[in-house]
Parts: structure tokens; sequence; C-alpha cells
């Protein structure tokens, strides 16, 4: 072995670096994507609760213009 | 109620048209699920959209008819947090503030991931990569949008992106490496590997 590259033993079972596939990939970002819009659209649909409602309808009355 | 917004030099006397209400009332929800994502807590997270709310109101006329009025509010939200929230010191621990949920992902080859596991590896990426991923993987802003609101390049928003990504599936135990990742758009360059002539 003169030229510095050896390729990976062969039979490890755990071999840390190597890259998974790209078919692999694209799973766990769906798997990753599919999260994020679970996780934002249960707290999108939570309701607006009442005090933000109420402060734009005081701001709009013009109760707390310049306090 | 507490009004840590300086006063406004000028006042502006020009009142929000009702439609300029209706506008904020329609980003509320997103503006929730925003700041609670990135507070990890929906209770801090209508604090800030309470704040972002009076600060959008009394600035109104500093918004440009005709630009992003999403944007322009997400920033405001995404400062307000910035200049307040992160400056006493606060950084997400956990995500008690986040009501228990019992939904189940699926992650493909019949696995399942909860939600509940999700938001803890979510809460631990660095807010950048958080913020960035919620607004394209989540929210489905555009990157010059999420870019716009950062006051960041473009190119800086993907890159937050796809370190996100990846440092989240390594949080899941979902090991991807970076050879896997598809282009931010569908690739259009396909050009085979094509072999060295020496």
């Amino acid at each position: 072995m003169t030229n510095g590259r050896t390729p990976p033993e062969a039979g490890s079972s755990h071999a840390p670096c190597e890259p998974i596939s790209v078919e692999a990939g694209h799973k766990v970002q769906d798997a990753i994507g599919r999260a994020l819009e679970a996780h934002y659209v249960e707290l999108v649909r939570e309701p607006i609760p009442d005090r933000l409602l109420e402060l734009l309808a005081k701001l709009e009355a013009g109760e707390l213009r310049h306090e | 109620m507490s009004e840590a917004t300086p006063q406004d030099k000028r006042p502006d006397e020009q009142r929000p048209a009702p439609a300029f209400r209706d506008r904020l009332i329609a980003e509320i929800p997103h503006l929730r699920a925003f700041g609670a994502s990135l507070s990890g807590s929906m209770q801090l997270a209508d604090d800030l959209v309470q704040e972002t709310l009076l600060k959008a109101w009394r600035h109104a006329g500093s918004f440009t008819e005709g630009t992003n009025f999403k944007a322009w509010v997400f920033t405001i939200l995404r400062n307000t947090y910035y200049s307040i929230y992160r400056r006493r010191g606060r950084e997400v621990q956990d995500t008690d503030g986040f009501h228990a949920s019992q939904v189940a992902v699926s992650a493909g080859q019949d696995s399942h991931m909860d939600l509940a596991d999700f938001r803890k590896a979510l809460v631990r990426l660095p807010e950048e990569q958080r913020e960035a991923l919620i607004m394209i993987g989540a929210m489905g802003l555009s990157y010059e949008e999420a870019a716009e609101i950062c006051h960041v390049a473009i190119g800086t928003m993907k890159s937050r992106v796809n370190r996100a990504r990846i440092r989240l599936a390594d949080l899941l135990g979902l090991p991807l490496h970076a050879e896997a990742l598809p282009a931010a758009k569908p690739p259009s360059r396909m050009l085979p590997q094509l072999p060295v002539v020496p």
C-alpha cells in the first residue's frame, strides 16, 4: 500500500462515517419536514387569546395611544 | 401593561386604517406559532405578540404600502424577542411551555416520532438555525422573505437551514450526511461525474 488510501475495512459492522444513501437521506428529510409542519400546525391552530384581540380593539378605539 | 417601547419622537397622528388591523389579526396565529418556536413557550409567545402588536400599531406609518406586510411584522416580533427576551438571559431550556402533544409523526419505515420528542430536539438547535428552519420548513416563507426578516444574505439563510436539518437529524438519531442533502431547489445541475482524463 503505497499511495495512502486504504479502502474501508470489509466486515466492519459499525462504520460511523459512511454516508447514507441519497434515498435514505430524502426519507429523513421528509420525516423532518412532516414533523416541522405538525409542530407548526398544532401551534397555529390554537385559538387566539382574548387579550390580544382586546388590545387591538383598545388601540383602534384610541384608548392606548400615547400612554 | 409594561411598555418598553420608546415613544415616537414625532407621534404619528395618522390612525391606522381598519384594513391594517385586519391584516394584523390575520398574522396573529402565525406570530404566536413563530414566537413559541423561538421562545419555547406559548405564554412567552403571547407576551411577544402583544408587544409586537403595540409596536406595529404605533409604527404603522413606517410600513410602506406595497411591500411585504408579513416580513414587516415578523421583523418586529423577531427584533422584540432578541432585544427584550434574549437580553434578560432567557435561553430556551426545555419545552415545558408547550402543552404535551400526543401527536406522532411518521418517520418512514414503519417508525414514528413523537411530536414532543421532536420539539425537545428543535429547542436544542442554535437559535439562528431554529428560526431559519421554522420560517422555511414550517411557515413556508421563501428564502428571500426569511433573509429579509433576519437581515442576512439569502445564501446565509440557505446554509442555516441546511445546517439545522443536519443537526436536527443527528439529535433525533436519524443521521443525515451532507452528501445526502438535496439542493434547496430541485437540482438544476444534474451533470454526471465525468472521469478525469490525465
